[in-house]
C-alpha cells in the first residue's frame, strides 16, 4: 500500500515548534500567565504561520506533554507529589524529629528511590509554605512538626527521643522524686552523660529541681507520660495516676 | 405550440441558488477530506434535495406549472427525512425511529393534501404572476420547513457547544450557517406582508446551506464531536515495549487497566487471539479495542466502538507495520524511531478532534526539559540536586509555587545543610 507523503512530520527539532517553545519561555520570563489562548495569539503574531499549522503544533506539544498543566499549587494539590506526601505522612507519624533524623529515615524508607537533600528540603519548604507543617528551633536543630501540634508537646517528643533522656523521664514517671546520682545508678548510664541530659531537661522545663530532688514538671506531667508511652510502646509504664 | 414563460424574478434567483447549492454539494463530494466519510451520505442527499427544491420551484414559476409546484412542495418530505437521518447518524450513529415514523406520517399527509383543489394558488402580485402553495398543502409544507429548521438549528447549537477549543472557530461558523437557515423561518413571516420577501428568505437559506457545506468540507472534525471520543492509542512490540502512543483526550480507563489488558492479550496463544485480529473489550468507562498483528499489539481506548473506527484502526496498523517493517524486524524499541507514525494518525484519525485542551484559559507550563529559568537560579538548583531528574522536578514545580518561594527554599537549604552534621539519637 503506497504511503501518501503529507507535510514533513512534526518533531521537537522542527523550527516552528522550537519557535513556539521559545515564545512560551519568553512569556514565562515576562512574568505573565501562560495559557493556550495567549500562546496561540502571540505565536500567530510573531511567527506568522497559518492558523491550522499553529493549532497542529500546539496539539503536538500537548500530546507530547511538552505543554503541561500549569495551575499554581494549592493546599489540596500540594500532596499530589508522592514523595512529598511520604514526607508529610512521616512527619505526622513521627513528631519532634529534626532535619537529619527526617532525612535519615526518609532515605531508608524510600529504599531504591534516590532522594537528595535538596529535594527533601524542597518538599519541606513546600509543606511549610502551605501551612501543612511548621518548624521551630531547639538548640542547634530545626524541628519539623505537624501544624496542629503544640510546640511544647513537640519539644517533649524531641527531648524524649534521646535514649538517655527517655530513660530519665521514664524513671521519674515511675519514681516521682529522686536525685541525680540515684537516676544515674538506676538507669545504668554514664554519670556525666546523665547529668548533662538532666541539665537539658531542666533547661526545657520538663523536670524541676526542688531542693536537690528532681521531679517531673507537674504542668507537663500528663503530656510527658503520653509521649513516653507512645515512644516506647513495647515497654510497660508503671506509675501512679494523679 | 408556443410555450408561454413567466418571467418572474424568483426564477433566476432560485436557479442561481439551486446551482450554488449544487456546486457546494459537488465540492463536498469531491473533496478528499470528506469524500470517504460515510456519515455524510444522508446529508449529501439532503443537500441534493434542497437543490432540487430550488430548481423545481424555479421551473414551476417559469412554466406556471401546477405539477412542478406540487413536486417542489413534496420534495420537502424526502429532504427533511434525509437531513433527519443524517444528523441523527452523525450525532449518535443510529436513527431515531420515533421521529422518523412521525415525519413519514406527516409526509404521507403532505402527499395527500398536495392534490387537494386549493393546493396550488396562482395570483398576481405587483405585476408578477406568482404560483404558490395554498390551503393544507401550504400548512403542512411550512411545518416541514419548521421541522427541517429545527433539526438543523439543534445540530448547529450542540455542535458549537460541544466543540473542543481546537475547532471552536469552525464550530462557530457552523453555528452561523445553521442560524442563517433558522432565520429563514422568521423572515418567512415577512412574506405575508410582501411576497417579494421570499427572495430574502431563499437567499438567506441558500447562504446557510452553502456555508454549512464549506465548513464541513474544510473541517470534517465537527462531524465527529459526538459519536464517540477517542482517548488513547498505544502501539507495543511483542515484548511489551511501547513504540508509539497518542492521546486525544483524558480517559476514564485507568492506565494500569489498559496496559494490563494488553499484557493479558499478549500472553494468550495465537489460536485464542486470532479472531479476525480485533478484540473489543467493553468496560464501563469505555471500549478498549485490542489488535494483535504480526509485529505489534495495539490498544485503542474510545468511548464507543464503530465500524468506521475499526476500519481506521485496521488500516493504521497495516500501514504502521509496513512503514516500520525493518525496525520491527530488527527489534528496535526506541520510541523516537517511530515518531513519524504521527503521519498515519493524521491520515486515519485526522477527523477526531483532540480534547486534551479543555479550557484555553487554563494555566500551562512547559515541561522541565524545555523550560528556561535564569541561569544563576538553575545553577543554584543544580547544586542542590543529585541528578537531572531531581533538577527537572524542581524546575517543573518552580513556576507553580507562590511568590518568594525560591528565596525561602535557598535560605532553608543553606540552614539545614549546615545543621546536617549534628547527630541525634532517635529511638527506633
Amino acid at each position: 500500500m503506497s504511503q501518501e507523503i503529507l507535510a514533513p512530520s512534526l518533531g521537537i527539532e522542527h523550527p516552528t515548534v522550537k519557535g513556539v517553545i521559545r515564545i512560551a519561555n519568553e512569556v514565562l520570563k515576562e512574568g505573565r500567565v501562560l495559557n493556550i489562548e495567549y500562546l496561540y495569539r502571540r505565536a500567530k503574531r510573531e511567527l506568522k504561520i497559518p492558523r491550522e499549522g499553529l493549532l497542529t503544533i500546539i496539539q503536538y506539544l500537548v500530546n507530547k506533554k511538552i505543554i503541561i498543566n500549569g495551575s499554581k499549587f494549592t493546599k489540596d494539590t500540594i500532596l499530589d507529589n508522592d514523595i512529598r506526601s511520604i514526607v508529610y505522612n512521616f512527619i505526622q507519624q513521627n513528631i519532634g524529629l529534626h532535619f537529619s533524623a527526617i532525612k535519615r529515615n526518609i532515605v531508608k524508607f524510600l529504599k531504591g528511590d534516590q532522594i537528595g537533600v535538596g529535594q527533601l528540603i524542597w518538599h519541606l519548604e513546600m509543606l511549610l509554605k502551605f501551612n501543612l507543617i511548621k518548624s521551630f528551633e531547639l538548640g542547634n536543630h530545626t524541628i519539623f512538626i505537624p501544624v496542629e501540634i503544640d510546640e511544647t508537646i513537640a519539644k517533649i517528643y524531641y527531648l524524649a527521643r534521646n535514649s538517655v533522656r527517655n530513660k530519665i523521664l521514664r524513671h521519674l514517671i515511675e519514681i516521682e522524686r529522686t536525685t541525680r546520682p540515684l537516676i544515674a545508678e538506676v538507669i545504668q548510664e554514664n554519670r556525666e552523660n546523665v547529668y548533662y541530659h538532666i541539665k537539658i531537661l531542666i533547661e526545657h522545663d520538663c523536670i524541676i529541681n526542688l531542693n536537690k530532688e528532681l521531679l517531673l514538671n507537674p504542668k507537663l506531667r500528663e503530656e510527658i507520660i503520653e509521649v513516653i508511652r507512645e515512644l516506647t510502646l513495647n515497654q510497660e509504664l508503671n506509675y501512679k495516676e494523679k | 405550440m408556443l410555450l408561454r414563460l413567466n418571467l418572474n424574478p424568483i426564477v433566476p434567483f432560485d436557479m442561481t441558488l439551486g446551482t450554488l447549492v449544487l456546486i457546494a454539494l459537488f465540492i463536498i463530494i469531491t473533496t478528499p477530506k470528506t469524500k470517504k466519510i460515510y456519515h455524510l451520505i444522508f446529508i449529501k442527499l439532503g443537500i441534493l434535495g434542497i437543490s432540487l427544491f430550488y430548481f423545481f420551484e424555479a421551473f414551476s414559476y417559469l412554466f406556471l406549472s401546477d405539477i412542478l409546484a406540487i413536486i417542489s412542495g413534496i420534495s420537502l418530505f424526502p429532504t427533511t427525512v434525509l437531513i433527519l437521518i443524517g444528523v441523527n447518524y452523525i450525532m449518535r450513529e443510529e436513527v431515531n425511529t420515533f421521529s422518523l415514523v412521525s415525519i413519514f406520517c406527516l409526509g404521507v399527509i403532505l402527499c395527500i393534501v398536495a392534490f387537494f383543489p386549493d393546493a396550488i394558488v396562482i395570483d398576481i402580485v405587483d405585476r408578477f404572476i406568482m404560483i404558490e402553495l395554498g390551503g393544507w398543502f401550504k400548512v403542512i409544507a411550512e411545518l416541514f420547513h419548521i421541522i427541517f429548521i429545527g433539526i438543523v438549528g439543534y445540530w448547529g447549537i450542540i455542535t458549537w457547544a460541544n466543540a473542543p477549543f481546537l475547532i471552536k472557530k469552525e464550530a462557530k461558523l457552523f453555528l452561523i450557517a445553521t442560524s442563517f437557515m433558522v432565520a429563514r423561518v422568521l423572515i418567512n413571516l415577512m412574506v405575508y406582508l410582501n411576497p417579494i420577501w421570499i427572495l430574502g428568505v431563499q437567499i438567506l437559506f441558500a447562504t446557510g446551506v452553502i456555508m454549512l457545506t464549506l465548513v464541513i468540507t474544510n473541517e470534517p472534525k465537527i462531524l465527529f464531536i459526538f459519536p464517540f471520543t477517542l482517548n488513547r492509542i498505544l502501539v507495543r512490540d511483542k515484548n511489551g515495549y511501547p513504540l508509539f502512543d497518542q492521546d486525544w483526550s483524558k480517559s476514564k480507563i485507568n492506565e494500569q487497566v489498559f496496559t494490563g489488558f494488553l499484557n493479558a492479550i499478549q500472553l494468550m496463544s495465537d489460536e485464542v487471539v486470532n479472531l479476525g485480529g480485533l478484540l473489543d473489550i467493553d468496560l464501563k468507562e469505555g471500549i478498549l479495542m485490542i489488535h494483535e498483528s504480526r509485529y505489534v499489539s495495539v490498544g485503542l481506548v474510545s468511548s464507543h466502538s464503530s465500524k468506521f473506527l475499526r476500519n481506521s484502526l485496521t488500516h493504521f496498523i497495516e500501514d504502521f507495520e509496513e512503514m516500520f517493517e525493518q525496525l520491527l524486524k530488527q527489534g528496535v524499541t526506541d520510541p523516537k524511531k517511530y515518531e513519524s507514525a504521527y503521519l498515519l494518525i493524521e491520515k486515519y484519525f485526522a477527523n477526531f478532534p483532540i480534547r486534551l485542551i479543555e479550557d484555553i484559559k487554563e494555566n500551562i507550563l512547559l515541561e522541565a526539559n524545555y523550560l528556561e529559568i535564569p541561569k544563576s537560579l538553575e545553577q543554584k538548583l543544580k547544586s542542590a540536586t543529585i541528578n537531572q531528574e531531581e533538577l527537572n522536578l524542581l524546575k517543573s514545580e518552580l513556576l507553580k509555587t507562590p511568590t518568594g518561594f525560591t528565596t525561602e527554599f535557598l535560605n532553608l537549604y543553606d540552614k539545614l545543610t549546615r545543621e546536617d552534621d549534628e547527630e541525634s539519637n532517635p529511638i527506633d
